[in-house]
């Protein structure tokens, strides 16, 4: 008995260690896309907003989502995240989550129609939802089992702003830290946002940082998300930042973790109701007031060029190639890096001279971990026109300094060219009519030249030509088509084809079996038509040259010339070949006859004996 | 001729007339667009040129002749990003047409166009067309399959043979790079608004990462409401509003 345990143990272990290492593989390599649309709130005021979650699970591929349109809803994207589940820690389960903030123009009932998602090449659909908007201010359903205070303890929200003056567009960074009791568990239902006018902010990360703080004793769970505001309107904009999350009041049992079952952030594993049901109660965290003061910019010294940018930049200027002919276009490469509002910085203006003709620049911006500090990058092409160019001119970048709140202008040294000589064909090779850029200085925003009047274009066609419906490559042509695939094919045959006369030639014995058996059935054939109708002579002769063909074949003697004594002489004197050769010699000469029974037999005889000697 | 006889002829004979008739005129109405067209251009008014060449090309597609003359209109009127993308729709349907080849280059030359430097193997397949590796791929199949079919009759030496086989097998594998890479390329988006900004995001308040000069070719990869993600002549990847790019090789008549 103790050596069967002993030997079961090991092949138990055996069978369970495959059953979670192939198991879950069978089950990943089996699943299938899944579809489904979850809305935050089925209820909530005009003034707020929803979250929409779309998951598409079973793949880590991105999915096309196609959204119907409804009336008086905005639908605004709202990032996406990627979650890989780890299933008994053997197989992983990937999904996709489009988040879509929702908001309703006017309070009513409405519903999301089924929404139709195409994921792995396939369509599914999600079912529709329905759902209310109420006027604004009413705000949905507190947590009603404490006070305001005890929410407070419960959920919280701190921003690193405290006050300040600030300037039109430029880039405030922010730090909106939420806190949550450990003793609570919450889930998050939206990421945060900002109640206010005048001030906006940049897009909140999707996955923030994850943290422990102690607050008067307390510990928290603290989500961090780094942004930045931005003042768009002059003048004091009170503010707050507010979170929309569900408390989960166990009924049976408490849970040590304030973040186990979060859709958005977590996998929720103690938030399956078989594990003790909860109740869910929406609360709202907010954030105390803070005044966000916008002050006009200066307009004392403000220089020309300055396009809006605030912050704190710094400018460099290269040129490539720098040894050149007069005529060939050259690459100015200007780099402003730094920190501050990227999307009001706009290139250096080229100074305007008729030794130069210039192209709108193009631009390529590259953030350094936050979207306020990077560096912008402009390209621009310019020509030297003029033997009288030595150096590229040094170029200036304006902007404001919030900090030292005055205006700033970075100017760049000039570039040094040398120009190869003579260059005086280049000169007379350029369109003279091109207008060289306009005076910048009074257009700082607009870069471009004016349309230039090109000179030296070929002149019109005078005849329509030949029209096509559609303009396709040659190769979708069905005619290339079915050629090429004619030709294939051919070519397939006629490999198959030579491949086959070369292996005969090169092995001429499969050629003479082969055609031996085709004698052999064609004699047999005659013989047994001979059988069918009773012939016993017919039948004998027939016979006779089936034996002499295969044996004159095998021993390479013309076949007509075999006779008796050949045969006799070659075969043992018991083969029934021989028998049925000389049954068919008498019968050729003494005009015996064979009987039905005999022919029968005989005919099997040959068969056998003939087709052994192939 | 039988009565039943002529109760056919006559119906059929008037259909023919009438098909014939209606094909003439559609033909000349077209030859009277064109030449409007080109009166209008001779006078500078560009404007209504680009009008009438437009009205041929909705009405009866594409012809490289129509496409070039409507290009040179967009030219000259400012209108960059037009004028390239019927150049290059003329080049596709013309690709050895010098005067199409070098009013493209001269127009993006004078707008500051100026294309990436190309590789090796770049340049040796932008020494054929599109088309013209096709046509290599079925003159190599028709050769090696004539060879084989002859070879099945006559004997060759075997130096011959693999002279042969080898030749129409490396022309074959040339000629469907030079087609697979040439496609990549064929069918590009221009942008036809002036100076369009690349987001990171398929929203316009999402943070731009420069701008894109029109006329420039992009290549579209996917869709996102009113916005497609992109990448440059430059592997610049972003989204910009669709409405500010216009794919060269249009479905036509339905998408037009």
């Amino acid at each position: 008995m103790r050596q069967k345990i002993l030997f079961f143990q090991p092949l138990i272990f055996l069978i369970i260690l495959a059953l979670c290492t192939f198991g879950p593989c069978a089950s990943q390599a089996y699943a299938e896309v899944t579809v489904d649309a979850t809305l935050s709130h089925l209820s909530f005021p005009q003034d707020r907003a929803a979250r929409l979650t779309i998951t598409v699970s079973g793949t880590s591929d991105e999915a096309n989502i196609e959204f119907p349109e409804i009336d008086n809803i905005q639908l605004q994207f709202n990032g996406q995240f990627t979650q890989n589940k780890i299933i008994n820690f053997t197989s992983v389960s990937s999904s996709i989550s489009y988040n879509y903030r929702v908001q309703a123009v006017k309070p009513g009932k409405y519903s999301i129609p089924s929404i139709k998602v195409i994921a792995e090449g396939k369509p599914y659909s999600t079912k529709p939802i329905d759902f209310q908007v109420t006027p604004a201010g009413v705000q949905p359903r507190a947590y009603s089992g404490t006070n305001s205070q005890t929410a407070n303890e419960i959920a919280f929200i701190r921003i690193s702003e405290k006050t300040g003056s600030h300037y039109p567009g430029e880039i405030v960074p922010l730090t909106i830290k939420a806190y949550f009791n450990q003793a609570y568990r919450a889930d998050i239902n939206s990421l945060p946002s900002l109640n206010g006018d005048g001030v906006v902010m940049s897009q909140l990360q999707d996955k923030p940082q994850q943290t422990e703080e102690s607050v008067n004793g307390r510990k928290y769970h603290v989500l961090i998300w780094e942004t930045s505001l931005s003042g768009i309107k002059v003048g004091e904009h009170p503010i707050h930042f507010s979170l929309d999350a569900t408390l989960l009041i166990p009924q049976k049992r408490r849970s040590l973790s304030s973040f186990g079952g979060n859709s958005l952030f977590d996998d929720s594993f103690l938030n399956d109701s078989f594990f003790g049901s909860h109740q869910r109660k929406p609360i709202v965290s907010v954030s105390p007031e803070v005044v966000f003061t916008v002050l006009p910019l200066p307009t004392d010294n403000q220089p020309a060029d300055f396009t809006g940018a605030i912050g704190d930049f710094h400018l460099k200027v290269s040129a490539t190639p720098v040894d050149i002919e007069i005529g060939e276009p050259l690459t100015l490469t200007m780099e402003i890096f730094g920190t501050g509002n990227f999307d009001r910085v706009e290139a250096p203006i080229f100074p305007d001279s008729p030794d130069w003709k210039t192209y709108a620049p193009t631009s390529n911006f590259s953030e350094q971990g936050r979207s306020y500090a990077g560096t912008k990058v402009f390209e621009q092409a310019v020509v030297v026109r003029s033997g009288a160019v030595s150096e590229i001119p040094s170029l200036s970048f304006s902007y404001f300094d919030p900090g030292k709140k005055r205006y700033v202008t970075k100017t760049s040294k000039a570039v040094t060219l040398h120009l190869k000589r003579p260059a005086t064909q280049a000169v007379a090779q350029l369109p003279q009519s091109v207008q060289p850029m306009t005076t910048q200085h009074q257009q700082p925003t607009t870069q471009v030249a004016p349309a230039p009047t090109i000179v030296g274009l070929a002149p019109l066609s005078l005849e329509t030509g030949k029209f096509e419906e559609r303009i396709v490559p040659l190769f979708r042509s069905s005619w290339l088509i079915a050629i090429c695939s004619l030709c294939v094919l051919f070519l397939i045959g006629l490999s198959i084809l030579r491949i086959r006369q070369r292996n005969i030639e090169k092995h001429p014995e499969i050629q003479l079996k082969r055609q031996k058996r085709l004698l052999l059935e064609s004699d047999l054939k005659k013989v047994e038509q001979a059988q069918s109708v009773g012939d016993g002579p017919a039948f004998l002769s027939f016979g006779r040259t089936a034996i002499q063909n295969q044996l004159g074949l095998l021993w390479n003697i013309e076949p007509a010339a075999l006779c008796l004594a050949d045969i006799n002489g070659r075969l043992k004197a018991d083969s029934h070949l021989l028998e049925i050769f000389r049954a068919a010699e008498e019968a050729a000469y003494g005009g015996a006859t064979l009987t039905d029974k005999k022919m029968q037999d005989y005919l099997v005889t040959l068969k056998t004996e003939l087709e052994d000697l192939l | 001729m039988n009565h039943a006889g002529l109760r056919f002829f006559f119906p059929i004979l008037l259909t023919t007339l009438l098909l014939s008739a209606i094909a003439a005129f559609a033909g000349s109405t077209e030859d009277n667009l064109f030449q409007e067209g080109n009166e209008a251009y001779s006078r500078g008014d560009y404007g209504q040129a680009i009008s009438k060449y437009e009205q041929i090309t909705d009405t009866a597609g594409y012809s490289p002749s129509v496409l070039y003359n409507l290009a040179n209109s967009y030219a000259l009127s400012g209108k960059t990003g037009r004028a390239i993308l019927n150049y290059e729709r003329a080049l596709r349907l013309s690709p050895s047409q010098s005067e199409i080849f070098g009013n493209l280059e001269l127009v993006k030359k004078e707008n500051g166009l100026f294309p990436k430097e190309p590789t090796g193997a770049e340049r040796l397949f932008r020494l054929l067309s599109l088309n013209q590796w096709t046509a290599l791929i079925l003159f190599s199949l028709i050769t090696v399959t004539t060879f084989l079919l002859f070879s099945m009759k006559y004997r060759f030496s075997r130096q011959l043979n693999i002279g042969v086989g080898t030749s129409c097998f490396l022309l074959l594998c040339l000629a469907i790079s030079g087609t697979m890479f040439r496609y990549q390329y064929f069918n590009p988006s221009v942008v036809v608004s002036p100076d369009v900004k690349l987001f990171i995001s398929p929203f316009e308040s999402s943070a731009s990462i420069g701008t894109l000069q029109e006329g420039r070719l992009v290549y579209p990869q996917k869709k996102h409401g009113d916005f497609s993600y992109v990448t440059d002549g430059t592997d610049r990847k972003g989204w910009i509003p669709s409405k500010a790019i216009e794919a060269v090789c249009k479905t036509w008549p339905s998408e037009l």
